[in-house]
């Protein structure tokens, strides 16, 4: 199989400084050692809650943070270390923001919006550049007449179409979708989750699918990652991470979603372990050892001190746990396996 | 794909005609009479100042000593100084002076500090914390004494000391487009346009630019309104335009070392000084105005009046057959619930549009909450579920009202009870929690504090015994270290704990009834889960009932056990929550239903609901919510409806009761509302 | 609270010295050779050479720098370059004078300029908030001297009822200084109190639309509690921040203003060392005016730390 991108060990950290002269340095490790692989026509699809280095993650991916180490490939081309404009690198990874307000200028009309990647990576201009911004705008379902339209004329939903025509615009092979349908409503976010997986059938592009939706996240893509305080706790087919999770978190997660069935939910909820409330850990404090120690039902004395290795899964994909090597030995079990 | 096309493009057909940004700020300014009244000001000033000289009956330099001191006269309008010159004619080369000289001294001062300060926000690192800490000195010292200061350096003169201010203001620009500049880099746009390939240049020319012009030019005003009047001042004390030249300053000094002799001398110079420094203030005020109009909501702004003629016919029909077909069918409403705690009835809101004429945003709403049930009230945004909850502590604000129906708690009436009564309820039979916990609570005062108020308002303790009541609610609702974290302040809560905090709060009265407007929302789904079972705990230990409002279905599904659906200001749907959610008779509720995604197995067809498409691709309902200008007639949902015919988009549907369920669709019974949907 | 007041004044020092090396610069900048400007031009090079060395011209930039930040920092900041006065001296003796008038504006700003911003924004879009808003409006296009000398005119001059000029010192006699620079203080504070109350009107808009408000209401809290309680402390936050500002600004007006009324106070120092580019003189006026710039920043920052806990935590 084609590896279209391949991420090693990838850590994102950030320095905060505090005190009366900055004399104290706080590392805040927002993504902490991510590994993974996506291929053409791909969706990864990127889970964690808010402080899980999600977005960061994406950020780097598109070189609008740096990385501190690790590597990004890109058909095999290093990307972590491009400098300058990147032209080549930024025509192939493109971008869908969370917030259709924020994400478009408010002071360009549609069809320099849209058209800005045409002029910078196909020297389009003029007529022709508009008829194929036209062309962009049909591809996403709006009408190709709008072409002098400020973004503020558009709804959300609208909107989100727009990014993303901008972003098909210099004909990328990966886009990057940080929480691209979170903000919509579910009627329009249907609408746009169904673009996207059109728009991916016609085009081979890959999607890194970044959201805390987990359901969205199980209809859109083909793999799925669990991320927790800057590090992938699981991945894996999103059919087996979601049916057989190999992770105590990802069954946190997996059971905190409630479902649309209230007799189910009712018994799920009965179910739910009620735990002590803790303080949460934060990415300027990390936990010695694995970091979802603090909060993991079945904590053994080694997950205080050693940080777990990734152990592959049955059905496919990998886990970081101490439960797979240590205590119980699960080795690539499903959790389930601990009754 | 073709169907979100087309549902697109109809929504297409209600956009305003395109406008460039310019023609609308251009159009939002020419609404501010005052300020276009300080422009034609400025106009005329300007042209006094370039032309005025050479219309002149006296030279303004003439003496005359044998006509000191006059009072305005027909020859000397505006009467003569202490060498016999005309004030009239003084005036109108201060003018001339006043102008070219704040023309200079602004333009010094963008020239020097709006292109360093543009490139010290975008760009930051080193330069930026040289450039902040010289621009922090120089405002540290007193205002006046930087141009004095240059002007110790220079010598006074009316050039230098247009320079002196220009250095001394251009702060304010250096300030100010750093600081939009630093705010514009972390917008999203900047980052897409880097992702797009563009490069610094482009960036800075193309997106930080458009977007600070605004700022820049409010600025420009009131740099113009700061050089006037430091000018006249440093001219008032002899360090600026020198005797016999003539400028505001001047004239002003000259009439304060005669202030004995003519009085009157002070009077010209100083209007002038105040009408022009006036005209510019107030530009800078309509520009601003403008500006935040054009770019704020343009499509609410832009259809002024239209739907609120047709919204209350409609409404008001509505309410006239509501209230006796709800009267009627209040039995149907389920033989198994117990007596209602709180009864809504026919409830209809307004609210008052920008420019006059009321908009009624939620319609014909009734239903009831049960003695220690929870009811979930769930729409997507705008479909009024928020306002109708506000609206039962009557909390809908100065611009909306109340324009019909009923709200009863136990049997008391609360719609038209007195702001005094009605803060009697608040708080204490009704506690209310919302989205944001971390905005909703006060950021001045300590978590502790804010809910021992409570108590003393309503139970009436005393300080002591209400803080350590305080310390005990937080406690309860599972807070750990509730003595030391009563003393914190918000900022010291992460969102789930002071969404604890805030039904500490709002339970430490223990109320009858709970309003919850989407508590989880903005929390993660695992303090989302402990959230919602500290909710259910505490109703199964005191026994409240709860009104949920909600766009999660999920969050319906775990908490409630009825089902209250809005769309568009109107109840769709009610019933019990396992009918209304495996079994959904409106088309809306069968749509939204079915376009949800849902965290279920995708190749075990056999476990989904029948509402969920087996081909893995979700369901679309066409368009998008209506905003409330633009409800059509008939069914509100007919636009978007797949089963919609000639009778919806005339007839409005009444609520229908039928097996303990309430739907509101002209075509119920006679369609299958899953099966359209798969179409 | 300790650990913010402390950490403002160690932030003080990096900005005191930035102020004292472009203050110091000043002397280099003048173009021309400044023993001409005090020795005219019939010296002979002889005098030019003893004047230089006493100035310590003939030493490097930094040298002459460290030396006179050495005096400067045991309170010796030259000496005139007409008379033997000590510039310390000069200003402290001005400085009773300007700040009087500074912190008499100040208290006239805050006592008109907050409850009328408080008012208004209460009433917004009501005709108090109209007329207030107006009256600011006007006031803050109305220079401060000409206010003080259409004071002057009917209450000093016509009516005699303060006098017209002079200071007397509060030591001798608080009745007779009040009178003094009674008319002053009122001129000052007008402008002042037009820039408060459009502040304060906006910071309590701003506040009452906040969440926490919308909470308060729903605790059923009175009117009065939801207005004095919630929404005044946290109004006050910006508010503060334009007391900051504005002390400033009645600093720089009083220079001016002292001009109308004859009170001889900084401002006169200054302008007439400026006439005659007595350096040392327009320095020691730039350092001491900053000096109490800055400690009223710091005390308006304490402010700030009380009305938001944020700030303290940081």
């Amino acid at each position: 199989m084609s590896v279209l991108l391949d991420v090693a060990d990838l850590h994102v950290h950030f320095t905060l400084r505090r005190g009366l002269f900055g004399q104290e340095k706080v590392i805040v490790r927002a993504v902490n050692g991510v590994s993974f692989m996506l291929q053409p026509g791909e969706t990864l699809g990127i889970v964690g809650e808010s402080g899980s280095g999600k977005s960061t993650l994406g950020r780097a991916l598109l070189r609008l943070v740096p990385a501190t180490s690790g590597n990004m490939r890109l058909d095999g081309r290093e990307i972590t270390k491009l400098r300058g404009r990147m032209l080549e690198f930024r025509r192939d990874v493109q971008v869908v923001f969370q917030d259709p307000y924020s994400s478009l200028n408010p002071a360009m009309v549609v069809a320099d919006i849209i058209g800005e990647p045409l002029t910078l990576h196909h020297g389009m201009r003029g007529a022709a550049r508009d008829a194929r911004v036209g062309d962009l705008l049909e591809q996403v379902g709006l009408g190709r007449h709008q072409l002098e339209r400020y973004p503020s004329e558009f709804s959300g939903g609208q909107r989100q179409r727009l990014a993303i025509a901008r972003a098909l615009a210099s004909e990328p092979r990966v886009i990057v979708c940080d929480e691209a349908v979170s903000a919509l409503d579910v009627s329009t976010q249907s609408q746009v989750i169904n673009l996207l997986e059109d728009l991916q059938a016609q085009t081979r592009v890959a999607y890194l699918f970044i959201a805390h939706d987990l359901a969205v996240v199980r209809h859109i893509s083909h793999r799925t990652g669990v991320m927790y305080l800057g590090r992938m706790m699981e991945l894996g087919p999103t059919e087996r991470l979601f049916e057989a999770p190999a992770h105590p978190y990802t069954r946190k997660l997996l059971d905190a979603v409630p479902v649309l069935d209230p007799a189910v939910q009712k018994r799920r909820k009965a179910a739910r372990r009620n735990l002590p409330v803790v303080e949460l850990p934060t990415p300027t404090r990390l936990p010695a050892g694995c970091v979802f120690h603090t909060r993991c039902p079945h904590v053994m004395d080694v997950c205080r001190h050693e940080v777990p290795e990734p152990v592959p899964v049955q059905g496919g994909g990998w886990v970081a746990c101490h439960l797979q090597s240590s205590g119980p030995k699960l080795a690539g079990r499903p959790l389930d396996a601990l009754g | 794909m073709s169907r979100a096309a087309t549902g697109v493009a109809a929504e297409d057909t209600n956009a305003q005609a395109p406008l460039t940004g310019f023609a609308r700020t251009w159009r939002a300014f020419l609404q501010h009479r005052l300020a276009v009244i300080a422009a034609g000001y400025l106009l005329v000033l300007a042209c006094v100042a370039i032309f005025g000289q050479a219309l002149l009956v006296h030279d303004p330099l003439a003496v005359d000593l044998a006509r000191t001191f006059e009072a305005p006269s027909a020859e000397h309008w505006l009467g003569t100084d202490h060498l016999g010159r005309s004030t009239l004619g003084r005036l109108v080369v201060a003018t001339s002076v006043a102008m070219q000289a704040a023309c200079l001294g602004v333009g010094i001062a963008i020239v020097l500090g709006a292109p360093l300060g543009l490139l010290s926000g975008y760009f930051g690192g080193w330069w930026d914390r040289i450039g902040m800490r010289l621009v922090e000195a120089i405002v540290a010292l007193p205002a006046l004494l930087v141009p004095i200061a240059i002007l110790a350096i220079l010598g006074p003169s009316l050039t230098n000391a247009m320079i002196a201010l220009g250095i001394a203001n251009s702060t304010a620009f250096f300030r100010l487009m750093r600081g939009a500049a630093l705010e514009v880099r972390e917008e999203l746009y900047v980052d897409a346009a880097r992702v797009s390939g563009s490069g610094n240049v482009r960036i800075v020319f193309r997106h930080v630019l458009p977007n600070v012009t605004g700022p820049l030019i409010v600025q420009t005003t009131l740099a113009f309104s700061y050089v006037l009047l430091a000018e006249a001042g440093l001219s008032f004390i002899g360090l600026g335009v020198q005797p016999p030249e003539s400028s505001w300053g001047v004239m002003l000094a000259t009439a304060q070392r005669y202030v004995q002799q003519q009085p009157f001398l002070a009077v010209p110079p100083g209007l002038m000084i105040m009408f022009t420094v006036l005209a510019f203030n107030l530009l800078g005020d309509g520009v601003r105005d403008a500006l935040s109009r054009a770019g704020g909501v343009v499509r609410a702004a832009s259809n002024p009046g239209r739907v609120p003629g047709a919204g209350a016919t409609r409404a008001s029909a509505a309410a006239g057959s509501v209230a006796t077909a709800t009267v009627g069918e209040q039995p149907a409403s389920g033989p198994s619930v117990p007596q209602a705690l709180l009864s809504v009835t026919g409830l209809e809101i307004r609210f008052r549009g920008a420019r006059g004429g009321e908009l009624a945003v939620v319609s014909d709403v009734s239903f009831d909450v049960p003695a220690g049930r929870t009811i979930g009230l769930v729409g997507e945004s705008g479909c009024g579920k928020s306002v109708t909850a506000m609206s039962i502590l009557g909390l809908l604000g100065d611009s909306g009202r109340i324009a019909a129906g009923s709200i009863r708690l136990a049997g008391q009436e609360l719609v038209g009870l007195p702001e005094s009564a009605l803060n009697g309820i608040r708080g204490a039979s009704i506690g209310m929690i919302f989205q944001e916990p971390m905005t909703s609570l006060n950021p001045a005062y300590t978590v502790g504090n804010q809910i021992a108020e409570v108590l003393v308002r309503h139970a009436g303790l005393g300080r002591a015994a209400a803080a350590a009541r305080a310390v005990e609610l937080l406690d309860h609702v599972g807070i750990p270290g509730a003595r030391q974290r009563a003393a914190c302040y918000p900022h010291e809560f992460s969102g789930g704990m002071a969404q604890r905090a805030m039904i500490a709060m709002a339970i430490a009265c223990e109320p009858k009834l709970l309003i919850a407007d989407e508590p989880t929302t903005a929390l993660d789904v695992t303090i989302q889960e402990q959230v919602l079972d500290l909710l259910s705990g505490l109703q199964e230990q005191n026994g409240m009932s709860i009104l949920l409002i909600t766009h999660d279905l999920g969050v319906v599904a775990d908490m409630c056990d009825e089902a209250v659906v809005m769309y568009a200001g109107n109840v769709v749907e009610q019933g019990r929550v396992d009918d209304v959610l495996l079994d959904p008779r409106h088309p809306y509720t069968a749509g939204l239903l079915a376009s949800m995604p849902q965290n279920l197995p995708q190749n075990r067809p056999q476990s989904r609901p029948r509402h969920h498409d087996r081909s893995g691709r979700l369901t679309q309902i066409p368009g998008r919510v209506p905003p409330a200008w633009a409800w059509p007639a008939g069914c509100r949902f007919h636009p978007r409806c797949p089963y919609a015919t000639e009778v919806c988009r005339q007839a409005v549907p009444q609520m229908v009761a039928a097996d303990d369920r309430r739907i509101a669709c002209v075509r119920a019974g006679e369609i299958d509302p899953v099966a359209g949907w798969r179409a | 609270m300790l650990r913010l007041i402390v950490s403002r004044i160690v932030g003080l020092v990096p900005l005191l010295l930035i102020v004292s090396i472009l203050t110091f610069g000043m002397l280099h900048l003048v173009p021309g050779d400044v023993r001409e400007r005090i020795l005219g031009f019939e010296a002979t090079p002889e005098q030019y050479e003893a004047l230089g060395r006493q100035l310590g011209l003939d030493q490097p930039f930094l040298v002459q720098y460290g030396r006179w930040l050495g005096r400067a920092l045991q309170g010796d900041l030259g000496t005139s370059y007409f008379n033997s006065q000590k510039v310390t001296d000069a200003v402290l003796g001005a400085l009773p004078v300007t700040l009087s008038l500074t912190f008499g504006g100040m208290l006239v700003a805050l006592a008109i300029g907050v409850p009328a911003g408080v008012w208004a924004g209460l009433n917004r879009g009501g005709r108090v908030d109209r007329i207030a808003m107006f009256m600011a409006t006007v006031g803050q296009a109305l220079p401060n001297f000409w206010i003080a000398m259409l004071l002057l005119i009917p209450f000093a001059i016509w009516w005699q009822l303060v006098p017209a000029t002079g200071f007397t010192s509060p030591a001798e006699s608080i009745g007779d200084w009040l009178r003094s620079i009674l008319l002053a203080c009122i001129a000052l504070g007008t402008s002042a109190s037009a820039a408060l109350a459009r502040q304060t009107r906006g910071a309590m808009i701003d506040v009452l639309q906040r969440d926490f408000i919308r909470t308060a209401r729903a605790k059923g809290l009175s009117r009065t509690s939801i207005t004095y309680k919630h929404a005044l402390k946290n109004a006050a936050v910006p508010v503060i921040t334009t007391i900051g500002f504005q002390v400033n600004a009645l600093l720089s007006g009083a220079l001016i203003v002292e001009q109308v009324f004859g009170l001889r106070g900084v401002g006169s120092l200054v302008i007439e060392s400026v006439r005659t580019q007595n350096i040392p003189m327009v320095q020691g006026v730039v350092i001491l005016g900053t000096l109490v710039i800055v400690s009223v920043n710091v005390l308006v920052d304490i402010a700030y730390g009380w009305v938001n806990p944020r700030v303290r935590a940081s």
